[in-house]
């Protein structure tokens, strides 16, 4: 496995769990970290670069442990992170150059042209960082990432804020970048996921309460979806009895359109069943485990 | 290497791309070029020039380039830059890099200021003499720098928040520049122009500047070492694989520079205490009762090298019945070897002492003292360093500093050079000379040292430091004039031969008259500064400098000296309408306005270019008449009137009545100062007199 954490714990506070007892394997490949925001996927990818220091537990990249063999990991990884900060004053060609060299790296042209190619920033390579869109920023930052081509990457919200042409732009050059390399994508986006990889995992409070394949998350939540049309005097009743997962008002009759999840077994006659999608399973596996805390 | 000349290319790039930091730049221009007018170039020498402009500099560039620096600095140590910080070789050297480049990013800033500068010097000065003082820049600014530099870097890694690390380091280093501090500098961020700070040394190169400067590019260095100990553990997980080789050499820097600033640290502290010639009033007021119960007191005093007291015997016989109560007064620069009492009645002390004892800046003269020091006078009697010995009769050198020795022994190396002694005895022996005065009655004892040069200059000897500029020797030329001027009128011949001593240690001049010596201050450049273009201003000075000398060269008037140089001719012009602003304690202030329109006197007589006694008198009328005027002296209502007077004397009379009629005050003077009444009762009698010589039978 490329990727390992063994019952991985982090508390900041008392009682403020950031990680709990996470298991995960990965190998090559693009993996999917799905979460809430304050899920605990930023802490994860830190302590897997080796950057937080883990309460309990341990992490292996690329077979080096994360905490005794930090140097070694550090040479297979590569990070973009959720927040970054650029040199307005530099061309995309200096800054490349600059963050090798900060790296103890000292790139060749090529190198750095072929970089910029990778991200598709060639052609602007000599322009200046202030003059750049949002996207262009990000697709530096992941040139910075792969400066000293790692075969692990961690992408930490990478398509936050993109317009929705970047954000496709992004997809396609992490499906290229899994091809021979381990890329862990973390996201709150679920369309992120399902365009790029087929295995994923969700954090959810720092737990860890999904790791596998599409499918087979898909298939926990099958006949567990339903749509129904409700009368608009009705729907605050409807409403508390059931986990809507998205809704349409229909103006016109006067109704509400809700695909929805039955809280209890019994399904509310009138509903068709739908097959479901990630963002349903995503949603029915965040309330079950909020269901099962409260519990 | 190739990386790191390329890294530090590039962040070099990275720092003079920044536009914020060329308008630092730009401001370090304009602030030096506006606090050192073009028009005053002609009046002060490149050196001078050079050095204010970097002393300005230095201020600013001290407290502005925190924050450009830890801008710089911190830029990579954000929140958002933790994913640099999972990188192998990152930090290895990033902060020897970040410190090179804040160094070599301040030449760059400064680069516009120097040229202007530089281009000055050469217009006006010549290039010879612009490129021998282009050295001063680094000599003044890099240490400051490297101070700032390190301190920041320490700061900005423990706090890692360029507002809260900038306000902190600003304020501390508002401290240290200021070193006196008081609010208002503090709230001004500007430091007295009268004040050498700690941090930015200019000046003569004495031992108190070297070692401060040393002191600080150490403590540099310890603070970088920390800051570079604190990188390893602080930033997220940075912990490379460092070789041997750079542990070791980090580790050698680190304990050398530790080593060192402790060592330039103590020998500043030791400096500091040492400083005995800080006035203590309360022993200077005890000393006189002190004095008073010596039968004898003999002193032999044995120099290093250095210029330091390597030992010091000070022999004592009280006078009969007189008990050691008086005897606790030693100064606190000197430490007590042995202490021993014999005898019964009378009883006799023999009291070893050792110790140092040194007058730090060359600007001493513009030190602010207290009004109780002004006024009592403060000599401190002794100047000691490496390469000037100055040793006065009475003075803080020996334990008992205004009780004057019946013997003094002084021996010290051979080879150390004596531009003057009144020794009554010299012999050689063995390396070592030794003087010995009996009941000495001149009040300077010695002058030695390497950084004196003796000129001969038509019958009068100067004394000169090295470091005298021109101002000095058109200073120099009219101590001379006006001396002579006043010999001839007040002792009615012409002086033949006689010395001028400037001394770095003195604030107003004194007379030694059976010798022909005039002590007078060294001024330093600070004092030129306040003095723009003003010749006529600055002949004032002199002359009146050389009056109160003679005045009071028989019994010692300082406060007749505070009161003429402290709110006189000395500070600025006053220039509003006629206020009496001046808060003199004297009751009765007669003998300023007597001693002032003797100054102008002496002045007109000399010819200098500018003075328009007519003129300048108009002015005291329109002040009196309550008009706008300028004026050199402001003086109380009461002595305004007495200079009218005084003017108005020798219109009528003539020049030889009013010399007579000074030498009358000056006899019927007491401890310097002459009553109203008495002086108008003088004119009077005096224009009796005159009267009835020109209209009697």
């Amino acid at each position: 496995m490329i990727i390992q954490t063994h019952s991985l714990t982090k508390h900041y506070k008392a009682g403020v769990f950031a990680l709990r007892d996470v298991n995960l394997a990965m190998d090559e490949g693009v993996y999917g970290l799905l979460g809430p925001n304050g899920a605990g996927k930023t802490t994860l990818i830190g302590i897997l670069a080796g950057l937080i220091q883990p309460t309990a537990g341990r992490a292996t990249v690329c077979g080096f442990d994360t905490q005794r063999q930090v140097s070694e990991v550090r040479k297979n990884i590569g990070i973009i992170p959720q927040e970054y900060l650029l040199y307005p004053e530099f061309s995309a060609y200096e800054f490349l150059d600059y963050m090798a060299l900060l790296s103890g790296l000292d790139l060749s042209r090529q190198t750095i042209m072929r970089l910029l190619e990778e991200v598709n920033l060639a052609s602007v390579a000599k322009k200046k960082i202030k003059s750049f869109s949002g996207g262009m920023k990000q697709r530096l930052v992941v040139a910075q990432a792969l400066a000293h081509d790692p075969p692990v990457l961690f992408a930490d919200e990478p398509t936050s804020g993109l317009d929705p042409e970047e954000r496709v732009r992004f997809r396609n050059m992490f499906s290229d970048l899994g091809l021979r390399r381990t890329v862990l994508l973390s996201t709150h986006i679920t369309e992120d996921i399902t365009a790029v990889t087929n295995q994923l995992s969700i954090l959810h409070k720092g737990r860890l309460i999904f790791s596998g394949s599409i499918p087979e998350l898909l298939d926990q939540c099958r006949r567990k979806v339903w749509e129904r049309t409700v009368a608009r005097e009705d729907w605050v009743t409807f409403k508390d009895h059931n986990l809507i997962l998205s809704f349409v008002h229909e103006a016109e009759t006067h109704s509400v359109i809700a695909r929805y999840s039955p809280l209890s077994s019994k399904v509310t006659e009138g509903s068709t069943p739908l097959t479901p999608n990630l963002e349903d399973a995503y949603m029915l596996l965040i309330c079950q485990h909020n269901s099962e805390q409260a519990e | 290497m190739k990386i790191f000349l390329r890294s530090f290319t590039a962040q070099w790039k990275l720092f003079v791309r920044d536009k914020v930091n060329w308008l630092f730049s730009l401001l370090v221009l304009v602030v030096a070029l506006a606090t050192n007018p073009i028009s005053e170039l002609p009046e002060t020498t490149a050196l001078g020039y050079i050095e204010n402009i970097a002393r300005i500099t230095g201020y600013i560039a001290s407290l502005l380039f925190v924050i450009l620096y830890l801008r710089f600095f911190l830029s990579e140590t954000a929140k958002g830059h933790n994913h640099l910080w999972s990188r192998n070789a990152f930090g290895d050297d990033y902060l020897l890099l970040k410190a090179g480049i804040g160094i070599v990013g301040f030449l760059t800033l400064i680069v516009p200021t120097v040229f202007v500068t530089f281009v000055l010097s050469i217009s006006f000065f010549g290039i010879a003499n612009a490129l021998s003082a282009i050295w001063v820049w680094l000599l003044i600014l890099l240490p400051p720098i490297c101070f700032v530099i390190g301190l920041c870097s320490l700061i900005g890694l423990l706090i890692n928040h360029v507002l809260i690390a900038s306000g902190l380091i600003i304020i501390y280093l508002g401290f240290v520049l200021t070193r006196s501090v008081n609010l208002g500098n503090l709230l001004i961020f500007m430091p007295s122009l009268q004040m050498n700070s700690a941090l930015i040394g200019f000046g003569p190169e004495t031992e108190m500047l070297i070692y401060q400067r040393l002191f600080y590019v150490c403590v540099s260095l310890v603070l970088l070492t920390i800051a570079v100990f604190i990188t390893d553990l602080r930033l997220p997980r940075v912990k490379p694989e460092h070789s041997w080789i750079a542990v070791s050499a980090m580790a050698v820097l680190g304990v050398v520079a530790l080593s060192l600033s402790i060592r330039w640290g103590s020998e500043l502290l030791n400096l500091q205490r040492l400083r005995s010639a800080e006035p203590n009033l309360q022993t200077r007021q005890s000393l006189e009762f002190a004095c008073a119960g010596f039968e004898s007191y003999r002193l032999q005093l044995e120099l290093s090298a250095d210029g330091a007291i390597a030992s010091g015997l000070a022999e004592v016989e009280l006078t009969s019945g007189r008990d050691l109560s008086a005897l606790s007064l030693l100064n606190t620069g000197l430490a007590v070897d042995r202490f021993a009492v014999s005898g019964g009645d009378p009883l006799r002390i023999e009291l070893q002492y050792h110790g140092s004892f040194v007058v730090p800046y060359y600007a001493y003269t513009v030190f602010d003292l207290p009004k109780e020091i002004e006024q009592i006078g403060y000599a401190p009697g002794a100047y000691l360093e490496t390469n000037l010995i100055f040793l006065q009769k009475l003075g803080e050198w020996h334990p008992y500093a205004l009780c004057s020795p019946d013997e003094i022994t002084l021996i010290l190396p051979a080879d150390i050079t004596i531009n003057y002694n009144s020794a009554d005895t010299e012999e050689i022996d063995g390396g070592m000379r030794r003087l010995q005065w009996q009941q000495p009655s001149e009040e300077i004892l010695l002058i030695a040292g390497v950084n004196y040069q003796i000129e001969d200059q038509e019958n009068q000897r100067i004394y000169l430091s090295p470091d005298a500029g021109h101002r000095e020797d058109i200073r120099n030329e009219q101590y001379g004039t006006f001396f002579r001027l006043v010999w001839q009128h007040l002792n009615e011949m012409e002086v033949s031969d006689f010395a001028l001593i400037p001394l770095p240690l003195i604030k107003q001049s004194f007379l030694e008259s059976q010798t022909l010596t005039l002590i007078i201050p060294e001024r330093s450049r600070q004092i030129d500064y306040m003095w723009p273009d003003d010749e006529v201003g600055y002949s004032l000075n002199v002359a009146m400098d050389v009056l109160q000398a003679w005045w009071c060269r028989q019994q010692a008037c300082p406060d007749l000296a505070d009161g003429l140089f402290s709110k006189g001719v000395d500070n600025v012009y006053s220039y509003a309408k006629g206020e009496n602003t001046s808060e003199a304690e004297q009751e009765d202030t007669s003998s300023l306005p007597l001693i002032f329109y003797a100054g102008m006197k002496l002045v007109e007589e000399a010819e200098v270019p500018g003075f328009d006694q007519e003129a300048l008198l108009e002015s005291y009328r329109k002040w009196m008449r309550n008009e706008q005027a300028l004026i050199p002296f402001n003086f109380i209502q009461e002595d305004q009137e007495t200079l009218l007077r005084l003017a108005d004397f020798d219109l009528q009379y003539g020049s030889e009545a009013f010399w007579d009629l000074f030498l009358t005050a000056y006899e019927k003077a007491d401890e310097g100062w002459i009553e109203k009444d008495v002086l108008l009762e003088l004119i009077g009698s005096v224009s009796e007199q005159a009267d009835g010589i020109e209209t009697g039978p």
